[in-house]
């Protein structure tokens, strides 16, 4: 196994300001982390991946419990959820980790984990609203039979990469739409390709108030699958991260009630680019994950196998080993650079920000009486929880962030894709099982360019955040498109 | 060039193009899912074409082509599905070598015939007189009546054939075969198969041996441009049809490029069908440059994959669902670079020749 891990001198060096036994307690936290997950990934997605990926190739849709309920036992639905809601208080680093190791393994189960992360992130962008609301119930479902997952889904059938940017947003077609009505709203429309949409018990769903302004209007509302109207009308046929089932979603006039709005009506663009720029070095790490996968089979086979060994004589195969090293070095460093970015940087401020501990301090049982309750779920709470993040970070911060994850994001794509496919040519087809483990995780590594906006999508946010240096609207705006409709708090 | 007039050439094309547009490209997924009432139904029609036996000379029951012509209809079936354009070629190549090894083509379990190159020491030895080993991934050998082995031995290549109802032979179904699934693989496990060699080991680029490689490898690089066409066709439709960002994709540029990049790779390489020296001859054997062969299959097939692989970029999501087909396309791709060996072995070979033929 190569083990990639995320060096101290290395955080040191980019962040002088952390203090060194935070330094160290966070290295020792990560490296922790990757351990426990490579082990958890060796013992529970090893011996299932190719079989679940056999069945969900037969049978779109299928999906195997028991491998969440191994999760849950690890730890893995809870990684993302804050420490106040009983969780591990996760963010970029943690999921970056996480998703290696899993993936190294089995993407489709990794993706299992990641999507239910992703369908996470936009409620830590919340404040406490949430923590004591679904989150607690996240965790608290470990134990049982059917363990809570989660979704998010922002993708329609019109507007897939239009989705991903505002600027874009405000020119595509959406057809989705958010009606008010008394005490919350009603969703209609279609999403697409969303992964665990068919599993998850909830899901983070942006759609418009107004379907002609979406860049204004787009909001996030956290929905229960068990609500009317709501219904999975399709199951995907994907051709690789087989395990993890994509849905087509149908929403018929979903009711979500004002206490499950996440954030506030009108913030949805701006938080779907900072979970966007907090879920791409993970999907980095995830490409990372499905090369060195790939690369440790390959390198195995070639010392252990009779036809191996005489190829691992050979120079050309000597290179390319050592050029799938390199790649898969530069493709770590790349999500690590973004994921610390993000952490230590971009959000770490507010999520460190006394006022935040001042929350996290207060007892569970203290926040749950209903007034205080009310309280967090307020249209006050919520401007609060806005204000503090435009006083803790900044649009050229965030900027950066996005920059870099996106960065992080292509490129673990791009050398999940070489590096799988080198190793299946320095295998070939006389290769055996070795062979179909190979076949798989090039078939998975080719979705990594696709979702969490594609290639070059990424490749323009980029350049505009890197290369042209230009500050993107990441923070909601201080004032509300609504400010008067959340202050009654009608929960 | 084969004597084969402008026009039967033209007539051969169009039938190949309008099997592969009204069967083959409606089944190709039932094809890729190995649903065997479609596969059955595409074989039976490929015969009837009479394309299973093109390049048999029709003296012995065959179609009596050239190589030439073989190709492209190879071209053309692959853009309809490349797995049974595998078939074709597969079948091809061995009757075309059991015919002039004397093998007796017009009888009874000789319908059937496969041809499995790269049959390496390590992997199948000869010992008293049998063979001994296991040999995976052998494409389109499930089925097979007679299997030709294209054994590489220290002094040459040989040629040896074997009956898949013998004693001592076992093929096993390769469930795990990724793509050209219409040309179902095999693992082949040799327990003491007594075997005929069909010709000793030999060295000679226009022997029989070479010359099937040869064959096997242009008719690969065939089938993939057949791939690649296919792809960049439906890359470039879809690109006008979806709009992302107020417009067709085709107008953001980095759309526009990996299109102009597939027009390129297409353009780029003739083709494979030029590579056919003028020698060969209706019902003779092709006539086949084997440096020529080698470097066009791998150029071919890398373009193809490249290709492939975009065209699923290109549909973004829509692209990954198997449905639409074009995630097919990709994995029939990288299949064709593997065989009938992986890139870089073929590289490697093109420079052994090169060095001695100066
Ligand atoms: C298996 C799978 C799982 C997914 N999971 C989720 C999920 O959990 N939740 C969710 O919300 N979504 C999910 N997605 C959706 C995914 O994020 C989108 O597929 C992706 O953003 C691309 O959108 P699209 O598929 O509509 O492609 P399109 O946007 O139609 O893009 C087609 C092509 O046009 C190019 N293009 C489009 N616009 C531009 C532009 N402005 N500039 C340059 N090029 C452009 C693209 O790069 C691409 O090459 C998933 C997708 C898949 C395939």
């Amino acid at each position: 196994m190569t083990g990639h891990s995320s060096s101290c001198a290395e955080i040191a060096e980019q962040f002088p300001r952390l203090r060194a036994p935070e330094l160290a307690d966070l290295c020792s936290e990560l490296q922790e982390l990757r351990e426990r997950t490579r082990s958890f990934a060796r013992q529970e997605l090893i011996p299932r991946a190719l079989e679940l990926d056999r069945r969900a190739g037969e049978e779109p849709g299928y999906f195997d419990w028991d491998v969440v309920r191994a999760g849950a036992r690890a730890g893995m639905l809870r990684f993302l959820v804050p420490a106040p809601a009983g969780g591990s208080g996760g963010l970029a680093m943690h999921a970056c980790i996480m998703m290696e190791e899993l993936c190294a393994a089995c993407a489709g189960i990794g993706l299992i984990f990641g999507a239910h992360g992703l369908g996470i992130t936009p409620l830590l962008l919340g404040g406490a609203a949430h923590w004591d609301g679904v989150l607690a119930q996240l965790v608290a479902s470990e134990a049982s039979e059917r363990p809570l997952l989660m979704a998010l889904a922002i993708t329609e059938p019109e507007a897939g990469t239009d989705v991903e940017d505002p600027d874009l947003l405000a020119r595509g077609r959406i057809t989705s739409h958010a009606r008010r009505v008394p005490g919350g709203y009603r969703l209609s429309g279609t999403k697409r390709f969303i992964s665990n949409g068919s599993v998850a018990r909830w899901i983070s769903v942006v759609m418009p108030t107004d379907p002609m302004r979406p860049a204004e209007t787009e909001t996030c509302f956290l929905v229960d699958t068990r609500s009317e109207g709501f219904a999975v009308s399709r199951a995907e046929h994907k051709m690789g991260q087989r395990a993890c089932p994509a849905a087509e979603l149908s929403f018929d006039e979903v009711f979500v009630p004002d206490e499950l709005l996440v954030g506030r009506e009108g913030d949805g663009a701006t938080e779907t680019l900072i979970v966007l720029a907090c879920s791409r070095p993970p999907v980095g790490a995830i490409g990372t994950g499905i090369a060195r996968g790939a690369y440790e089979r390959l390198r195995a086979w070639l010392h252990e196998d009779d036809v191996g060994a005489r190829l691992l004589e050979r120079q050309h195969v000597q290179l390319a080993l050592a050029q799938m090293e390199e790649e898969i070095h530069l493709a770590h460093q790349a999500y690590m650079d973004a994921a610390m970015e993000i952490d230590l940087w971009a959000l770490g401020p507010t999520m460190r920000h006394p006022a935040a501990r001042l929350l996290a301090g207060l007892p569970p049982s203290f926040r749950r009486r209903s007034r205080v309750r009310r309280k967090l779920l307020s249209g006050t709470a919520r401007a609060q929880t806005v204000a503090l993040l435009h006083r803790t970070t900044d649009d050229r911060r965030l900027s950066r962030a996005v920059g870099l994850s996106s960065l992080a994001k292509a490129r673990g794509g791009d050398v999940a894709v070489r590096v799988t496919s080198a190793a299946l040519q320095i295998a070939g087809l006389r290769a055996g099982p070795l062979r179909a483990e190979l076949e798989k995780l090039w078939r998975d590594a080719k979705l990594v360019q696709i979702y969490e906006g594609t290639n070059q999508l990424n490749r323009v946010e980029v350049f505009r955040t890197l290369s042209n240096e230009e500050e993107m609207r990441c923070l909601p705006p201080r004032e509300s498109i609504e400010p008067a409709r959340m202050n009654g708090a009608r929960a | 060039m084969s004597t084969a007039s402008r026009a039967e050439r033209e007539a051969l094309r169009s039938l190949a193009r309008d099997l592969a547009e009204r069967e083959l490209a409606p089944r190709a997924l039932q094809l890729d899912a190995q649903e065997p009432a479609a596969l059955e139904h595409c074989r039976s029609l490929l015969e009837q074409a009479g394309l299973l036996r093109a390049l048999v000379s029709e003296e012995h029951g065959g179609g009596g082509i050239g190589a030439g012509e073989l190709l492209e209809v190879l071209g053309e079936l692959a853009r309809g599905e490349a797995g049974c354009a595998l078939g074709v070629l597969l079948e091809n190549v061995a009757a075309l070598a059991a015919q002039e090894l004397g093998c007796p083509l017009q009888e009874e379990g000789f319908e059937r015939l496969a041809i499995v190159p790269g049959v390496g020491e390590h992997e199948v030895s000869v010992r008293e007189d049998a063979l001994h080993g296991r040999l995976q991934g052998a494409l389109g050998a499930l089925g097979a009546e007679q299997l030709l082995l294209l054994a590489e031995r220290p002094e040459g290549t040989a040629l040896w054939l074997l009956s898949a109802e013998q004693p001592g032979v076992a093929i096993v179904a390769d469930r795990s075969q990724m793509g050209l699934r219409a040309a179902p693989a095999a693992a082949l496990e040799l327990d003491g198969a007594a075997f005929q060699e069909l010709i000793a080991p030999q060295r000679d680029h226009r022997g029989v041996p070479a010359q099937a490689l040869a064959l096997l490898r242009l008719g690969t690089g065939a089938i993939a441009r057949g791939i690649a066409l296919r792809a960049h066709e439906l890359a470039l439709s879809y690109a006008q049809e979806r709009w992302q960002g107020g417009v067709p994709i085709i107008e953001h540029e980095a759309v526009g490029d990996m299109l102009a990049a597939m027009v390129v790779r297409l353009r780029a390489h003739g083709r494979p069908e030029g590579l056919v020296a003028s020698g060969s001859r209706n019902g003779d054997a092709p006539l086949l440059e084997p440096q020529g062969a080698l470097a066009a299959r791998v150029a071919l097939c890398e373009d193809a994959l490249a290709t492939a692989i975009d065209a699923v970029q290109v549909f973004g999501g829509t692209g990954y669902m198997v449905e639409t087909g074009v995630e097919k396309l990709m994995r029939d791709a990288q299949y064709c670079t593997l065989f009938p060996e992986p890139a870089w072995q073929a590289s490697q070979e093109l420079i052994a020749l090169a060095r001695s033929t100066t």
